[in-house]
């Protein structure tokens, strides 16, 4: 497969995921640079197994969290809830409050642990199969259904307190 | 659909590819510098024993670095003691790292040193490419890959050796051999075709381990070269008519094997009567 390809294929969603995740948006940016360096580097070793997104992904997890485990390990657990940051006013309304919901959305994800994050934002917004997600994350298909349940679960229970 | 499915809000990727571009444009130019660099350091290595003949002292400094490195590796692993006993006996035909068998010389002094000069200027190559890509620990993996190819060349030419001294100490025959022999006229070597001939046509007639007591102030030295490849040192005693190899291992030998080698040591009288006047001639590989 050509990097090309594979970069086109898994550029927003690697992007997505870590933006999620560290909700931090130039930190993801980051991270991204690296895993598509990563991908170009071991692009031979990806065997055409999973989709490219999916090898993507679980490169993308790695560098998340090696990353977070050098320089931020309170991304790898619950936080506590922040309340939202200003969102600029002059911006027109609708996209005012769609950016209120993303920020919101994202301030919720960070109060679940990484391995509920990462099953909720695989399965819900990446849209993978669970045997994918199971690859991903080295789990079993069924432990993932369960880890998605109960992080489905979490996440409703604080965005609906939040509200 | 899943029906609990949690809507999240889309996102697009946001970054800049040219930095990425930058990034892999980096990666591929360090990778080519790193292949030149390392071919330039094999051919480097090839000539590096040359550094003896060169007159002007940074590029002999240059050159000389990849043999010198090969020659502690050997020095350390065989010690500094064997080199000197056999440098008496080889002429500079063979080296001292393994003078049983120029294959594992070969190895040892050419291949051996192509690849330290190739690990050295490689590395040279990989610390001068972008910090962010050739990171230390991909360096580590690029030096531990080094590493374990010339452990197995190092391997090798023992494995090589050990194979040249079994067969020298069961005197396993090759299709040419050639001898070489000293007596009192001290030319470190000598040969002649009749010599040589006669030689190599009695060397294996009559000959069988036997058990017998060495009287080594009667022994002199027979080199014997088996093909291009093999050399192996032994003691001889043309009176008692026996062989000892290295290690101590006797075998027969034949009255007219003996025979020659008494001529040649007492008499300095080549097989055809000519007499040997001392200086070394040619050594001529015969057909066995």
């Amino acid at each position: 497969m050509k990097f090309a390809t594979a970069y086109e294929e898994s550029r927003d969603a690697v992007y997505g995921y870590l933006v999620y995740m560290t909700k931090d948006v130039q930190l993801a940016e980051d991270l991204s640079q690296e895993v598509f360096l990563r991908m170009f580097l071991h692009l031979d070793k990806f065997r055409g197994q999973a989709s490219a997104r999916t090898w993507a992904l679980r490169i993308a997890r790695n560098v998340f969290l090696t990353y977070a485990r050098k320089k931020q390990p309170l991304l790898l657990i619950e936080q506590e809830w922040e309340p939202l940051s200003d969102i600029n006013e002059n911006l027109p309304e609708q996209e005012m409050i769609n950016k209120e919901n993303a920020q919101y959305v994202r301030d919720c994800l960070m109060c679940l642990a990484e391995s509920e994050r990462t099953v909720l934002l695989l399965r819900d917004f990446e849209e993978l199969s669970y045997e994918e997600i199971a690859r991903i994350m080295d789990l079993s298909a069924d432990v993932v259904k369960s880890r998605l349940y109960r992080a489905r679960q979490k996440f409703r229970k604080i965005y609906e307190s939040m509200q | 659909m899943e029906p609990d499915k949690i809507l999240l809000p889309e996102i697009t990727y946001q970054g800049n590819d040219k930095k990425l571009m930058e990034r892999i444009t980096k990666f591929k130019a360090g990778t080519f510098r790193i292949v030149v660099f390392t071919i330039v350091g094999l051919i480097m290595g090839l000539y590096s024993h040359n550094y003896v003949s060169d007159t002007f002292f940074p590029t002999k400094l240059i050159t000389a670095v990849p043999y010198k490195i090969t020659e502690t590796i050997y020095v350390f692993l065989i010690g500094t003691d064997a080199p000197g006993r056999w440098n008496s006996y080889y002429c500079g035909w063979l080296t001292e790292f393994f003078p049983h068998s120029m294959l594992a010389t070969l190895i040892a002094e050419t291949v051996t040193t192509m690849l330290i000069g190739g690990a050295i200027y490689g590395s040279l190559a990989y610390f001068t490419g972008d910090k962010r890509v050739f990171t230390l620990s991909r360096f580590l993996k690029f030096f531990l890959c080094w590493c374990t190819v010339i452990t197995l060349c190092i391997g090798a030419a023992y494995a090589v050796n050990a194979k040249a001294v079994a067969d020298n100490e069961a005197l396993r025959r090759t299709e040419r051999i050639s001898f070489f022999l000293y007596n009192e006229h001290g030319g470190s070597s000598t040969g002649d075709n009749a010599l040589s001939r006669t030689l190599a046509d009695s060397f294996f007639d009559d000959l069988k381990p036997v058990t017998v007591t060495r009287d080594l102030e009667k022994e002199s030295k027979v080199g014997v070269y088996y093909g291009y490849f093999r050399y192996g040192l032994y003691s001889v005693n043309y009176e008692k008519q026996y062989l000892a190899t290295e290690q101590g291992k006797t075998w027969s030998l034949s009255p007219e094997f003996a025979q020659v080698i008494k001529e040649f040591i007492e008499e300095n009288k080549f097989p055809d009567g000519t007499i040997f006047t001392g200086e070394a001639t040619e050594v001529t590989e015969v057909e066995k």
